[in-house]
């Protein structure tokens, strides 16, 4: 009972979090935000989808990399920020 | 081969928290500080999800690794309204 | 006449990397024009009509930015830091020009952004640049 609770939290967190982010990027245009702004969108989908499989909490291999995915768009852009110009 | 995607993650959350807590020590935004903590929670979950399924697979760590993750996204989520204008 | 268009330029450039608000530019300014004056953030705050807790943060952000200096043994008043003589030319030359062209910087700083949205961009900077 208490699980499903916790991936809801995280899940609305992350797309709070990525609405921020995006505003953030609007406003600034620096890729960052934007890149953070997706990591947590894919995030937010990607704790979503975990509902659907059955509770061996061992979880899909494909919802690591996925979230790996979305960590590397981030260090991505962290990369970018430093060794590619401005921002 | 899959240790090692729960490591990376766990390397990527924990540089950002790490250059997020720094930058609030040097400008003291307490949007950073909030962020800061975030990823050292969410680093934390990514950590236990190597601990869980790696180390201990005997123990189930699921719950705490959500609990750390929640925490760190109530953390992100509350300094963002306060602090992000 | 491309000299005035180069100060203009490196005014706009120090606007954008060390001027937070508005009313930080002017508390800059008061710091400037009356040095070494000392100011308490209540003696800042009537003069900028802000009241003095929000004037004690911007002498708390000015002088993180090494533009204003804590002098505690005044019993915590602030004045301006005349510690590098490059930042010295810079504030003047921001001086003569801000009075000259009061929308256009204002304008400028408002399109910046919120300080701490940018301090979280800058904390993922690593490489020394100018910036920093």
């Amino acid at each position: 009972m208490l699980e499903p609770f916790l991936v809801g939290l995280i899940t609305m967190g992350s797309m709070t979090a990525s609405a921020f982010f995006l505003k953030f990027y609007i406003r600034t245009r620096d890729s960052l935000f934007l890149a953070f702004s997706v990591a947590f969108g894919i995030e937010a989908l990607n704790r979503a989808a975990t509902l659907g499989l059955d509770g061996s909490h061992e979880g899909s291999p494909w919802t690591y990399v996925i979230r790996l995915c979305a960590f590397l768009i981030i260090l991505a852009a962290i990369i970018k920020k430093n060794y590619w110009g401005r921002a | 081969m899959a240790p090692v995607v729960y490591m990376l993650g766990t390397l990527v959350t924990l540089a950002c928290g790490i250059f997020l807590l720094r930058g609030y020590f040097r400008g003291r935004k307490r949007l950073l500080l909030w962020s800061g903590l975030c990823f050292l929670a969410l680093a934390v979950s990514n950590l236990l999800v190597f601990v869980d399924l790696v180390i201990f697979p005997e123990v189930d760590l699921y719950r705490w690794r959500l609990s750390f993750a929640a925490v760190g996204m109530m953390l992100l989520v509350f300094g963002l309204i306060w602090e992000g204008e | 006449m491309t000299d005035d268009k180069e100060i203009r330029g490196q005014v706009d450039q120090f606007v954008i990397d060390e001027i937070d608000s508005v009313p930080h530019l002017e508390a800059l300014l008061l710091l400037w024009t009356n040095r070494p004056k000392e100011w308490s953030a209540e003696e800042m705050g009537k003069a900028l009509y802000v009241e003095s807790a929000f004037a004690e943060r911007i002498l708390k952000d000015l002088s993180q930015r090494k533009l204003a200096v804590l002098r505690p043994q005044s019993s915590d008043r602030y004045s301006y830091d005349a510690g590098s003589e490059a930042r010295n030319q810079q504030v003047q030359a921001l001086d003569a020009i801000y009075r000259r062209e009061i929308v256009r910087i204002s304008r400028m700083i408002h399109a910046k952004g919120s300080p701490a949205v940018r301090e979280f961009a800058k904390a993922f900077r690593f490489t020394k640049d100018r910036e920093e």
